[in-house]
């Protein structure tokens, strides 16, 4: 993998290099897909939502650069993370098809049997929990928690302040708490 | 640092001093070497930490060069701004120049209409061309 800077390889995206844009996407690609999960709430649609992030990260890249200036230069990563989430936080709305009596099985026993084979009882509640959170407390969450980000990145990359995001992640973090008292308890 | 920001940073952020505010980091940290109170709500937080961390989201693999290849198949939208956008007026420079010519026209007319009687005959001759009435000099 080259070792040229996200922004580099932006740039070039933007002149047409199909090969930097390959950097970019083998880069990033991982990691999207786990915030996007973690963000929509479902791994399932992680997929698309990591296909359409990048789809608008090529067409955009010709005027990246000068976007980012008007962000006050904002870098690579917090642009293309608040891409995904958005296009994450959008698919978590979207109102899901009223579900029928069979297929509503069909689904629950694939995803149980998925998610607690591979995490077991415990990790698929504490899963369940966060999912339950709103979109927002979810996704200042997926950020700082599990991604790792700073606070003054993670802000940026939701569009908020950063009082903001510390006010979502104290009310996450209570809920959680509440929620998930018995297992830190045991 | 007081005892109730800490709580708020633990509360916000977890246990893990990285995820903390870098501009409060030490601070916290002697607070926390020097008081006991601040160690309990340490310990909270990081038992509310290692449960979250036990969650385990499925991530689907992503294969990166399919990936890479099927979006940079579309084309990309131009580029905004630079000289586009300094030329914008070269667009409109047509139109600017009939409404000025018709400013100047209409300077003129009404210049004959209040002004110079001796120039009687040109101001006619302006103002039946606004008007469409062409009248024999």
């Amino acid at each position: 993998m080259t070792d040229r800077s996200d922004d580099e390889l932006m740039r070039r995206s933007g002149a047409g290099d199909r090969g930097a844009f390959a950097d970019l996407v083998a880069r990033h690609a991982k990691r999207a897909a786990g915030l996007a999960a973690r963000v929509a709430g479902n791994p399932s649609e992680a997929e698309d939502i990591v296909q359409e992030a990048f789809l608008r990260t090529w067409q955009k890249a010709p005027s990246w650069a000068a976007q980012g200036e008007a962000e006050g230069g904002a870098a690579f990563t917090t642009w293309f993370t608040r891409i995904v989430v958005n296009l994450a936080i959008d698919r978590a709305r979207r109102p899901k098809p009223e579900p029928i009596e069979i297929a509503e099985e069909i689904a629950d026993g694939k995803a149980s049997a998925f998610e607690r084979a591979a995490a077991g009882e415990i990790g698929a509640r504490i899963a369940e929990a966060v999912k339950a959170l709103p979109e927002r407390q979810r996704a200042a969450l997926a950020l700082c928690h599990y991604d790792g980000m700073s606070n003054i990145e993670a802000a940026k990359a939701l569009g908020i302040s950063v009082g903001a995001l510390e006010s979502l992640l104290v009310r996450a973090r209570k809920t959680l708490r509440t929620a998930l008292a018995d297992l830190a308890a045991a | 640092m007081t005892i109730e920001r800490l709580r708020t940073i633990l509360s916000a952020y977890g246990a893990n001093p990285a995820r903390w505010p870098a501009s409060e980091r030490a601070k916290a940290e002697a607070l926390i070497a020097r008081s006991a109170e601040a160690r309990d709500a340490l310990v909270e937080a990081r038992a509310l930490d290692a449960t979250l961390d036990r969650a385990i989201t499925p991530v689907p693999y992503i294969d990166p060069v399919a990936l890479a290849a099927a979006a940079s198949a579309s084309p990309q939208e131009k580029r905004k701004g630079g000289a586009a956008r300094r030329l914008w007026w070269l667009e409109w420079s047509p139109l600017a120049g009939l409404v000025a010519a018709g400013i100047v026209g209409l300077v003129i007319g009404l210049s004959g209409l209040t002004g110079h009687k001796g120039n009687a005959h040109a101001s006619e001759a302006t103002v039946s061309l606004f008007s469409q009435e062409v009248e024999p000099w």
